[in-house]
C-alpha cells in the first residue's frame, strides 16, 4: 500500500514537534535535578508510541476515504481505534511493570506533544476564503442570481 | 484500615469508568468527520487532498480527548490504587 503524502507530511511535522518538545521535557528534568536514564526511556517510549498512534491513524483514514460502504467504514475505524488502543496499553503496562527502566512520571508528558503539534500546524494552515453564498451587498455585476426557493415562504 | 484501603480501590475503580467516558464523544466526532469528507471528496473530488488533510488533522486533535481520558483511565487502574494505599499508610504511620 502506498503511503499518501498528506500522511508523511504531517508525521513529519509531528516526529518534529514530539524531538522538540521532548528535549524540553529532558531539560525540565535536568533542571529540576530528577534526571536519570529512566527519565530518557520512558519519554521515548511513549513519544515513539504516539508518533506511530498518528501515522496508523493517518494510514486508516487514507484507507477509509477510498471505500464507499459507511458500515464497512465504520468496522475499520473500530478495529484500528481498538488496535491502537491496545498498543498505548501495552506501552503504558510495560512502563508500570518495568520501573527501573520507565520513569513514570517522565510517560505522562508525551501525551500532549501531539496535540500541541498539531494546534501549531493548525494554526500554521493558510486560511481559505470563506466561500458565502451572494447577497444583494456583496454580489458583483455578471454574477448568476439563483432564483429563490418557492417553497419556503408557503 | 481495611474499609479506608477499600474505599480507595472503589475509587480508583470509579475514577477509570468516568475517564474512559471521554472516549464516546471523540468517536461519534471522528466518525461523523469522515463521513462527511467522504460525502465532500464525492460531490468534488478535485478538492480531495485539502479536505484529506482538513480531516486528518481534526480526526487527530479529536483523538487527542479521547488518549487523555485512557491514559487516565489506565493510571487510575494500574498505578494510583498502589501510590494511594502508599500515602495512606504513611499518614497514618506518621499520625500514630
Amino acid at each position: 500500500m502506498k503511503i499518501d503524502q498528506t500522511v508523511k507530511r504531517e508525521t513529519f511535522h509531528i516526529i518534529c514537534g514530539a524531538l522538540i518538545m521532548s528535549i524540553l521535557e529532558q531539560s525540565v528534568f535536568l533542571i529540576i535535578k530528577k534526571w536519570d536514564f529512566t527519565v530518557l526511556l520512558g519519554n521515548l517510549l511513549m513519544a515513539v508510541i504516539f508518533v506511530l498512534d498518528f501515522f496508523f491513524l493517518g494510514i486508516t483514514l487514507q484507507s477509509v476515504v477510498k471505500k464507499q460502504d459507511s458500515g464497512e467504514i465504520k468496522k475499520s475505524m473500530m478495529l484500528s481505534r481498538l488496535l491502537r488502543y491496545g498498543m498505548i496499553a501495552a506501552a503504558f503496562a510495560c512502563g508500570l511493570i518495568f520501573p527501573k527502566l520507565f520513569n513514570v512520571w517522565a510517560m505522562i508528558p508525551p501525551l500532549f506533544f501531539n496535540r500541541i503539534s498539531l494546534a501549531v500546524i493548525a494554526a500554521r494552515q493558510p486560511k481559505e476564503p470563506h466561500d458565502s453564498p451572494a447577497t444583494d451587498e456583496n454580489r458583483e455585476e455578471g454574477d448568476e442570481v439563483e432564483p429563490k426557493d418557492e417553497t419556503q415562504n408557503s | 484500615m481495611e474499609l479506608a484501603i477499600g474505599l480507595i480501590l472503589a475509587g480508583c475503580a470509579i475514577g477509570a469508568g468516568l475517564a474512559l467516558i471521554a472516549g464516546i464523544g471523540p468517536g461519534i466526532g471522528e466518525g461523523n468527520a469522515v463521513a462527511k469528507a467522504c460525502e465532500a471528496i464525492g460531490r468534488q473530488p478535485e478538492s480531495a487532498g485539502a479536505v484529506r488533510t482538513t480531516m486528518f488533522i481534526g480526526c487527530a486533535i479529536a483523538e487527542t480527548t479521547g488518549l487523555y481520558g485512557f491514559v487516565v483511565g489506565l493510571l487510575l487502574i494500574f498505578y494510583a490504587p498502589k501510590a494511594f494505599i502508599n500515602l495512606f499508610i504513611e499518614t497514618i504511620g506518621k499520625i500514630g
